[in-house]
């Protein structure tokens, strides 16, 4: 039997004008046109015809080196970039994407932070009500929850946002560098049993990482991208074997 | 607050309204309460505007408060909340897809309800300021009718020019970054030509073609009409102006649907 797909990939490519020239003003752009000068940009491709489905519950790992083209499919992933045409994506369930250090605003406090991110997941303020609370021990932030964000330590922005994630009722994360056993001793231990219990099992997750026994710990299936392209995809334990041994030659 | 949202939690997607609502309140608190005067801002602002072109016009160039039988004072203070609210929701609209970047790239939001919501905190700080203004108003001997019942709509319609701007120029801004420029040339344009100064009358004689392309004119004409002389409001520049509004928002909108994508990847 066939399980529902998460996320579906189809003839995904990405290419990006990068100009070489400044020409975010609009006098530039004008003496441009005065001076009958092209504007110069080149066409970079990023992504090269990814094709790739991902299933429901199933956690897939995707390697490769820095500029391979890993964050900009996570971006596609989540509609932040449209990709080129021709291009099909389909999602299937909440999304968020957990980066250490984003979506929260410094600026507002715990409390805050927690109902803009609960709220644009999807959850009703009577759902939120009911977890903040959970969210909060978790974290170990009883003390701070009506302190700005930007009073924290490093430590305490990790373990709320790590507390969000935990609750929030998305079904599809994208771990962009982020894992459990973040913070002391003690939150480490608390983290890395949430992490596994909550995210691992029952939700669909997309890692990305560059540390090979996380996903040969968490993931079944993984694909290594290479200057955009698909180099391999398959089995988690034979693409970082072949992702390392290649990393080894060179 | 609590009264709007059971309202709004009729409609059929209420966590959409609750979400844009919970924006528009940390927005809020974020502007107004992390200083120690808080929302004393918001007023003082507009406030301390007022008393130096109140000076000026008053005591340095006369005539321009000639012909004015209500305090000037109050007169400037209702034009200037109106005009000041828009062009706050304009530049902070201006800048949502730079300053919502964290929640753009992490969760998947609409990027029209951070707009929405970004205008409707400004809404609040313009209320808050309106009520200031009626007291006051009310201290100088003004009195008031049904008519109050236009400012809503009044309030919808700088709504609605304001975050439609706000929503294009956003767009613009991640092309075009000097265009800010401009904007600061247009934003002084409108301030000196809405009649923020002098009656909509003096346009109407002088400059009958701002007073059709400019739909500040009309708005603040209508607010002193049903806040100041207490006379019915002119029902003709209320429905071109929110049509003016509305169409602003819509294509604002769209904009934001079809361009917002691809603008985020020169951010």
């Amino acid at each position: 039997m066939e399980a529902a797909i998460a996320i579906s990939l189809k003839n995904i490519s990405k290419t990006f004008r990068i100009h070489t020239s400044d020409t975010n003003t609009i006098r530039e752009r004008l003496t441009n046109i005065i001076l009958r000068k092209n504007s110069n940009y080149k066409l970079v491709k990023a992504l090269y015809d990814i094709n790739v489905d991902i299933y429901k519950g199933e956690s897939f790992g995707i390697i490769g080196n820095n500029g391979s083209g890993k964050s900009t499919l996570l971006n596609i992933m989540m509609e932040t970039y449209n990709p080129d045409k021709g291009g099909i994506l389909e999602t299937n369930g909440k999304m968020m994407r957990l980066a250490l250090g984003m979506g929260i605003d410094p600026n507002l406090t715990a409390r805050d932070n927690i109902y803009v991110n609960g709220s644009i997941i999807g959850l009703s303020f009577k759902k939120i009500g009911i977890i903040f609370d959970q969210i909060i021990e978790f974290a170990g932030l009883q003390k701070f929850i009506d302190v700005q964000v930007k009073f924290y330590s490093k430590g305490m922005r990790q373990r709320l946002m790590f507390s969000i994630a935990m609750y929030a009722d998305a079904e599809i994360f994208l771990l962009d560098e982020f894992f459990g056993g973040t913070g002391d001793q003690e939150f480490k231990v608390k983290s890395d049993k949430a992490f596994e219990t909550r995210l691992i099992n029952g939700k669909t997750n997309i890692i990305v990482s560059h540390s090979m026994q996380i996903i040969r710990k968490h993931c079944k299936r993984a694909i290594w991208l290479e200057n955009g392209k698909i180099i391999k995809i398959g089995d988690a334990i034979t693409v970082t074997d072949q992702y390392l041994k290649s990393q080894n030659k060179s | 607050m609590s009264v709007i949202s059971k309202i709004l939690n009729r409609f059929h997607d209420i966590n959409r309204f609750e979400r844009i609502w919970k924006i528009a309140q940390v927005d809020f608190k974020r502007r107004y309460y992390n200083d120690r005067l808080g929302l004393i801002w918001a007023l003082l602002n507009p406030v301390l505007t007022v008393l130096v072109y109140y000076y000026v016009f008053t005591h340095i160039v006369k005539r321009i408060s000639e012909g004015i039988d209500q305090n000037y004072a109050i007169f400037l203070f209702s034009g200037l909340i109106f005009w000041m609210a828009f062009v706050e929701m304009m530049k902070k609209g201006m800048r949502t897809l730079i300053t919502k970047r964290y929640l753009i790239e992490n969760i998947k939001v609409k990027k029209e309800d951070l707009f929405i919501s970004s205008s409707l905190a400004i809404t609040f700080a313009l209320v808050f300021n309106i009520v200031a203004y009626l007291v006051m108003a009310a201290f100088f001997g003004v009195h008031y009718s049904f008519n109050l019942l236009f400012l809503p709509i009044l309030i919808l319609n700088v709504f609605l020019i304001g975050s439609g701007v706000g929503m294009i120029l956003s767009i613009i801004l991640i092309y075009f970054r000097d265009i800010s420029h401009i904007i600061n040339l247009v934003v002084m344009l409108g301030f000196w030509t809405s009649g923020i100064f002098f009656k909509a009358e003096l346009i109407l004689e002088r400059a009958p073609i701002i007073y059709y392309l400019n739909p500040f004119v009309g708005i603040i004409d209508n607010v002193r009409r049903i806040t100041l002389y207490n006379i019915e409001p002119n029902l003709v520049t209320i429905n071109a102006n929110i049509i003016t509004g509305l169409l602003i928002f819509i294509l604002g909108f769209n904009v934001i649907k079809n361009f917002s994508q691809s603008a985020m990847e020169k951010l």
